[in-house]
């Protein structure tokens, strides 16, 4: 696995890709800084900053993941990798941590910011090093996610363009969510929907309809059980759903340097998930 | 040492390989043939690790490749199709990271790369980058990194495509070499590479193992023990005599050259040259030729591997047998009434046209045979 994870590290480095995430990361970090700190705001509160850079994550995710597993599978490197004494948790394990790592040098510069913020003026620094932790746990979700849609096609543009297309749904799910009706039918078919991708989700992940259409039918099942006996639940149900899934909305919390072990909980879940499900993933095309 | 046992994959509906079983021993190295399409490539990627097998199991040294993945893939080197390289990576640094991933270390990582650099031939450009090498570099890049670590298993998955003629003796030579110390399996769809390198053909068609015997016994075997006999002298005499030897079954005239030479068309159960040849010198007449009437791999190949002159009963019963015994019986060599049903088979099917062409060819070799004797007296 560590053989592995060195190969990763290196062929970031070798080419073009981790150096332009880097730049890109520290440049925006750099301009957002001398923009809201030093000019604009005038404060010492990284918060500020950090709170511009979310948007960059649309960009640098797609940039960082569409590799990972698409181009293996395009140039069949991956028959190597099977055919190694490496287990496929260990092959994605090894490729997550290369790019966590590569994540992790931009984070590391942003370190260096309320120390020399430091020089100005005061500075709070838990409150600069949450918004920072903050900031890296959110990129360690949004990047498992990218990860994922990477170890599920073999074409490195279509995995980055379904990346850039996925996190502007996530960055835009609060403000659609806020857009929709409030009504409780709305609601409903709203998570109706939701029930229907699972469902997708399920059949692309194990190729069993019987299974997928098992699993989406008992949860609209639940879900039209409990419309039909409360359906004042429903109302604004669906709005306050994504207010409480949205990776960017739970950002904010840190960002303004509140330590919420909840938000912390949740990022990691995300991306234990996304690294459960890029394994699954893996492993079907052993079996497909 | 590798064993397969009742392999069978699905693709949905499709059934790519039909309960393929085997068994293989060290220092060997056995020839995967059959057409495109056969499974050839299927079943190699499913011992290797790379695809999982919808039924059966494959056992590396006596580890399962799905149960204990890491033990089995330990013994264990595989060369794709396409060689498995990363472009962006010289040789040096490739083989060092699948070293790496192979549990090497150090010194002996770095001895051990030295050493399969050198055997195939690739210490020149090891520190150029893969993607300036050309595609007979690259497959030969590739087989370092299968055999890096003396695996006891190297799987070949056409080692050969794509190579020029040079390269392809030089990779042929490497692979004789290889089969001394490791068990090799090597696929190719080209007959003469496989009955130059390899000890044992196991030959696949349609997702079945049709036929797994050393090329020599495939080959009496499929011809059925038939031995013609050249001799100058009375017909008479020569079929009593022959008739007193044990284990012919079967006398027939073939032809009726010049100054009193007959050809003799003898089908056996076992060997009998010598016999023959004492036969004959008792009675006093000489042999101006003996030859085993055998096949080429090309003719067993198409025969077997030949749509129309399939008959299903022959692998409705070697399945039976595996299912029985739950051992590897191969197909040819102990069992006569399969032998025989698709002996018949073939005969039904294709005895206009091939049948007498092979024999027309025999004809043309016994003639140069012939002449060359007669210098030699």
């Amino acid at each position: 696995m560590s053989a592995l994870y060195r190969k990763e590290l290196r062929s970031y480095f070798t080419g073009p890709m981790g150096y332009l995430f880097i730049i890109f990361l520290a440049l925006f970090t750099g301009i957002f800084a001398s923009m809201n700190n030093f000019g604009g705001y005038y404060t010492s509160d990284i918060g500020v900053t950090m709170n511009s850079m979310s948007f960059v994550f649309l960009l640098v995710t797609p940039i960082l993941t569409m590799r990972v597993f698409a181009e293996e599978r395009a140039k069949k490197t991956d028959q190597l990798l099977y055919s190694l004494p490496i287990s496929v948790g260990g092959i994605v394990g090894a490729k997550y941590l290369a790019v966590l790592t590569v994540f992790a040098v931009p984070t590391l510069l942003l370190c260096v910011y309320p120390v020399v913020f430091s020089f100005f003026g005061d500075v709070n620094f838990v409150r600069s090093y949450v918004s920072i932790a903050g900031f890296f746990f959110m990129g360690c979700a949004l990047l498992a996610i990218g990860v994922f849609i990477s170890s599920l096609t073999e074409n490195q543009v279509v995995s980055a363009i379904v990346t850039f297309a996925v996190m502007l749904l996530i960055f835009f799910s609060e403000r659609i969510a806020n857009a929709l009706p409030q009504t409780a039918t709305w609601s409903y078919f709203a998570f109706t929907a939701c029930v229907i991708l699972i469902g997708l989700l399920v059949f692309f992940l194990i190729r069993n309809y019987l299974v997928a259409l098992a699993s989406a039918a008992l949860l609209e099942a639940a879900l039209s059980v409990v419309f039909m006996v409360k359906k004042s639940l429903f109302i604004g149900l669906f709005t306050k759903f994504i207010q409480t899934m949205s990776v960017f909305s739970r950002y904010s919390d840190s960002i303004n340097g509140v330590i919420n072990i909840s938000d912390f909980v949740y990022y990691v879940s995300i991306t234990l998930l996304f690294v459960f499900f890029t394994v699954q993933s893996v492993e079907k095309r052993r079996w497909s | 040492m590798i064993e397969v046992r009742n392999l069978v994959k699905k693709y949905g509906g499709f059934t790519a390989v039909k309960g393929i079983s085997f068994k293989a021993d060290g220092g060997k190295i056995y020839g995967f043939l059959g057409p495109n399409g056969a499974g050839k490539s299927t079943t190699m990627n499913i011992i290797a690790g790379c695809l999982a097998a919808t039924e059966g199991e494959v056992l590396i040294d006596g580890h399962d490749v799905y149960k204990e993945p890491k033990e089995a893939k330990k013994h264990l080197g595989y060369l794709p199709e396409l060689p498995p390289v990363y472009t962006d990576m010289t040789p040096n640094e490739y083989l060092t990271f699948v070293g790496r991933a192979k549990g090497l270390k150090g010194d002996k990582l770095k001895k051990e790369i030295a050493r399969v650099s050198e055997k195939t031939g690739i210490s020149d450009v090891s520190h150029k980058l893969i993607k300036f090498l050309s595609k007979g570099y690259r497959q030969r890049v590739g087989l370092a990194q299968a055999i890096l670590g003396s695996p006891d298993v190297i799987i070949l998955d056409e080692p050969t495509v794509g190579l020029d003629p040079k390269q392809i003796i030089e990779m042929r030579t490497l692979i004789r070499e290889l089969g001394q110390e490791h068990t090799v399996f090597l696929s190719s769809h080209i007959l003469s590479e496989i009955s130059e390198t390899c000890d044992y053909v196991m030959i696949i068609s349609h997702g079945s193992l049709v036929a797994s015997d050393t090329i020599d016994n495939l080959s009496r075997l499929m011809s059925g023990n038939v031995t013609k006999l050249t001799a100058v002298g009375n017909e008479k005499e020569i079929t009593k005599a022959l008739e007193g030897i044990q284990g012919i079954t079967q006398i027939e005239v073939e032809s009726r050259g010049r100054d009193s030479e007959i050809t003799f068309r003898i089908t056996s159960e076992s060997e009998i040259k010598e016999k023959v040849f004492y036969a004959l010198a008792d009675i006093r007449t000489p042999i101006t030729n003996i030859t085993e009437d055998v096949m080429s791999l090309e003719d067993i190949f198409l025969k077997l591997t030949d749509d129309s002159a399939f008959d299903s009963s022959v692998y409705e019963e070697e399945k039976d047998d595996e299912e029985d015994g739950g051992e590897y019986t191969p197909l040819f060599t102990s069992d006569r009434d399969n032998k025989d049903n698709s002996d018949r088979d073939n005969k039904d099917n294709k005895e206009d046209e091939t049948d007498e062409g092979g024999q027309d060819g025999e004809k043309t070799e016994d003639v140069s045979d012939e002449g060359k004797d007669g210098e030699v007296k």
